[in-house]
């Protein structure tokens, strides 16, 4: 394997393929920092550009528009507090309070930097575990998804603590319209009257965009005139040692969610961002700083989203399945080049496979410079009229949520989630349990479909799999902490008032 | 002077022509000569106008080739091999746009209903034909489509968990009739229809385990959540060497030159088969010019030695039918199939 990696090294450093790494994180960037569209989106778009090239090259190219995606869809993010990818909707819990305090650079720094860390971990990974983590991948099976799923939908709990019960109410509901679309077993259609459209349910990103962007629009357009923010730098971008000092334990809890998620197929960075802030949020010393602009939230969620892309790719490349969708594309870009997903990846086709295993890490490198160059440009976005920014904002909008499927049907959902989404946010309910419930829906009702498939007798069979009570102890303790942390505060105003 | 130079311009040409025609009619000339001369100039003029009505069209701008499901998977990889032959070939660009969603419904509505001006064409697989008996609501049906191509014909490999001691499909059809055993595949697929050919066939009945694709479906085989999947070779290939695996069974009528130590269903003593038929269609009634142009790119994307080994490489085992030839195929396992698909589609939906 040595060898294979000291080849890689050589090949990678190329200047062709330095070139396109660099090409690749740009289009990649530009695709994930405008709204509306996505990391997937880049690799589509770049994938027949490399039919010509030389297959090392071509799978850099796709690595650099994949990781740029991912990582550019928290520009957005930050400075408009609208996630340019439903994976950057953690980030801009936090990003927003930090633009919005004249802190812009700061919060861009810190996301560029972790969303790098992320990366290179999850290349790390990719490079030098990959049978072992494929074979891990091999043993989640439908109960461990569920409960992963189950898991996901505690973060509903922690998201908004003073606004519980109108979370819950909001995710139930969002869980409901999950259920639109055909049954997971036998493919009936169900709530769908007769609309071949709603055939495959709601489109979750159309109307993740609709909800987190409209709303933001509907706000300016309140007060028309002026600026987001009359300052017209965003200040320092390279964050301090200190931010990150501290953060350690963090980095490397979000380094190993983001990974863990992105070897499971079902899942993607959308899930594993909002996991690792809700764990960075459980673990923080200062749980209250978080939804006004925490700095441990920002590295929790880049961190994790990044760590996926790596992550993603090793059950493509051990198994052929991928662990996300802009992975998927991966998979046509292989056999495109006449490579087959397997063991003869690692054998036959070594070089070209270390070439962009360990391509993928220098990419994650050159990310962190890409980044920042980026966002001393993106940042002057922020003092843009909102006149302007309003319109650019919603044709962006429309235009990605189209591009999915070319289909104006999902333009018309986006629009019905942004409207909902805005009278949602006036009457002081939380809306991003709508992106998790939406997100984790059918995944839970799939994967419970299959378990009572495989244990038509009885159910409770599934305790006796390993890692499906690792996560059903992790469940208790996430619907129990808040109740935990209720008791804990009462008793702690008890003694103060005692004393007193 | 000028018109002395003309005049002797064309004194020249026309002693030229004359001479010309003398050696072209100058001679004797047989019956049987004449004939000839006459198919000839037959030939050439049947020739001349088949490549006129080809010549008469032309794509006015890039291609789009509709693809109704997600990037990666078996039908997406084929339409973008066509895509990238079919470019070089034509010297226009063919676009591949996956139009998703709906199992593929979606997309292949967006086909049907697309102006058949020659703009947009189609990747198609035959079990999308039944889409009007298995999914409510769809507004298309075999007479929507014009076939062009058919170029793969995939069979699956039937694998189960080595845990179930089974090494042949009458053992796990013994096996079937005392325990629950579960079948994964996407439903109404191509994982699929060989379970509902052996549910049809011995009565027996497998859980249903419904997994986004092949590769998913076997990955929950090797990981010991499900029994038994089909899946085409491309896809057990990535996961051959897995020693929690058994293939027992192809799917198709003739053993797979790749894998020649698995039998076929037939050879296993069941009278079945089945492979997915990829084709490239046009939407119905499109102008006789368009098709015979599509006809004439297919025939040489078809007939390309390197596209046919990129298909091989790609794990597909490909077929070469091309215009009328392609429809009468894909009409052929139409015909073959559909009991077998109204028979489970109304074991399901009772």
């Amino acid at each position: 394997m040595l060898a294979n990696i000291l080849a890689g090294v050589q090949s990678v450093f190329m200047p062709l393929n330095l070139l396109f790494m660099f090409l690749g994180l740009f289009v990649g960037i530009i695709f994930g920092a405008l709204p509306g569209f996505s990391a997937t989106m880049g690799v589509a778009v770049c994938l027949p550009i490399t039919y010509g090239m030389n297959p090392a090259t071509a799978l850099i190219l796709l690595s650099g528009v994949y990781c740029g995606g991912v990582y550019g869809g928290s520009i957005p993010a930050i400075l408009l507090g609208i996630p340019g990818t439903p994976a950057s909707a953690p980030t801009a819990f936090e990003g927003r309070p930090l633009t919005k305090r004249g802190e812009a650079g700061k919060a861009l720094g810190i996301c560029t930097t972790a969303s790098s860390i992320g990366g290179f971990a999850s290349a790390v990974a990719l490079l030098m575990a990959s049978p072992l983590l494929a074979a891990v991948a091999l043993r989640v099976g439908p109960p461990e998804t569920m409960m992963i799923a189950i898991f996901g939908l505690s973060v509903v709990c922690m998201l908004s603590p003073d606004k519980f019960f109108k979370g819950l109410l909001v995710a139930a509901f969002a869980l409901l319209l999950a259920t639109i679309g055909q049954d997971p077993l036998y493919g009936y259609a169900r709530f769908t009257f007769g609309k071949l459209n709603l055939l495959s349910g709601v489109s979750v990103v159309p109307i993740l965009i609709g909800i987190f962007a409209l709303p933001e629009v509907f706000e300016m357009l309140e007060t028309p005139d002026g600026k987001l923010v009359e300052c017209a730098t965003v200040g320092r971008l390279l964050p301090k040692f200190s931010d990150f000092a501290h953060n350690i334990g963090n980095l490397i809890r979000s380094c190993l969610i983001g990974i863990g998620i992105g070897i499971i197929p079902a899942a993607g960075p959308d899930i594993a961002a909002f996991l690792s802030y809700n764990q960075a949020k459980k673990s923080s010393k200062h749980p209250e700083e978080y939804g006004t602009g925490s700095v441990e939230g920002i590295i929790a969620s880049e961190t994790a989203n990044n760590a996926v892309t790596g992550g993603s790719l090793i059950p493509l490349l051990s198994l052929g399945i991928p662990g996300s969708a802009p992975a998927a594309l991966f998979l046509s870009a292989l056999y495109l080049h006449g490579m087959q997903p397997g063991a003869g990846l690692f054998t036959t086709n070594a070089a070209t496979t270390y070439t962009m295993m360990v391509g993928f890490a220098v990419i994650n490198i050159l990310l962190f410079f890409t980044g920042i160059l980026f966002c001393k440009f993106a940042g002057r976005i922020v003092i843009i009229p909102k006149s302007i920014l309003s319109t650019a904002i919603v044709v962006l909008a429309v235009v990605g949520s189209y591009s999915i499927t070319k289909n104006m049907f999902d333009v018309y959902q986006m629009f019905i989630a942004g409207f909902v989404g805005y009278l949602l946010q006036k009457n002081d309910f939380p809306v991003s349990p709508v992106a998790l419930a939406l997100l984790l829906g059918s995944l839970l009702e799939k994967s419970i479909s299959q378990t009572t498939v495989m244990y038509p007798d009885n159910f409770l069979a599934i305790f006796t799999r390993p890692i499906t009570i690792v996560f059903t102890l992790f469940i208790v303790i996430a619907f129990g902490w808040p109740v935990f942390q209720k008791i804990r505060k009462g008793s702690k105003e008890k003694n103060t008032s005692e004393r007193i | 002077m000028m018109k002395k130079v003309l005049t002797g311009l064309l004194s020249v040409g026309l002693a030229f022509s004359l001479v010309a025609c003398g050696s072209s009619t100058g001679g004797a000339s047989s019956p049987t000569d004449d004939k000839k001369e006459t198919t000839e100039s037959d030939t050439s003029e049947e020739s001349q106008s088949e490549s006129a009505s080809i010549s008469d069209w032309k794509p006015s701008g890039a291609v789009t080739i509709i693809c109704p499901y997600g990037a990666g998977g078996g039908q997406d990889v084929a339409a973008r091999l066509f895509a990238q032959y079919a470019t070089e070939i034509a010297g226009v660009s063919f676009v591949v746009d996956n139009q998703t969603g709906g199992s593929g419904t979606i997309g292949n509505t967006a086909i049907a209903s697309a102006k058949p001006d020659g703009q947009t064409l189609g990747m198609f697989h035959n079990l999308s034909y039944y889409d009007e008996f298995t999914t409510e609501g769809v507004a298309y049906n075999a007479d929507s489509f014009t076939q062009l191509c058919a170029f793969t014909a995939d069979a699956s490999i039937i694998v189960v968990n080595k845990s179930l001691g089974v090494t042949d499909l009458k053992g796990l059809m013994e096996l079937a009739k005392n325990q629950n055993i579960t079948w994964g595949g996407p439903e109404f697929s191509s994982q699929t229809y060989p379970r509902i050919s052996m549910e049809a066939l011995t009565g027996e009945s497998f859980g249903h385990m419904v997994f986004d694709g092949g590769a998913t479906s076997l990955a929950a085989v090797a990981g010991g959540n499900c029994n038994v999947t089909s899946v085409f070779p491309s896809e057990y290939a990535t996961m051959e060497t897995n020693e929690n695996i058994v293939p027992i069974a192809v799917t198709g009528e003739e053993r797979m030159e790749a894998y020649p130590d698995i039998p076929t269903m037939i050879e296993s003593g069941y009278d079945t088969t089945f492979s997915q038929i990829r084709s490239i269609c046009i939407p119905a009634n499109a102008d006789a010019a368009v098709v015979a142009y599509y006809d004439n790119i297919c025939k040489q994307v078809l007939d390309n030695a390197e596209f046919q080994k990129s298909l091989q490489e790609g794990g597909f085992a490909p077929i070469n039918y091309v215009g009328e030839a392609a429809a009468a195929y894909m009409q052929e396992t139409y015909d073959a199939n559909i009991e077998g698909i109204i028979e489970a589609v109304e074991a399901v939906t009772k």
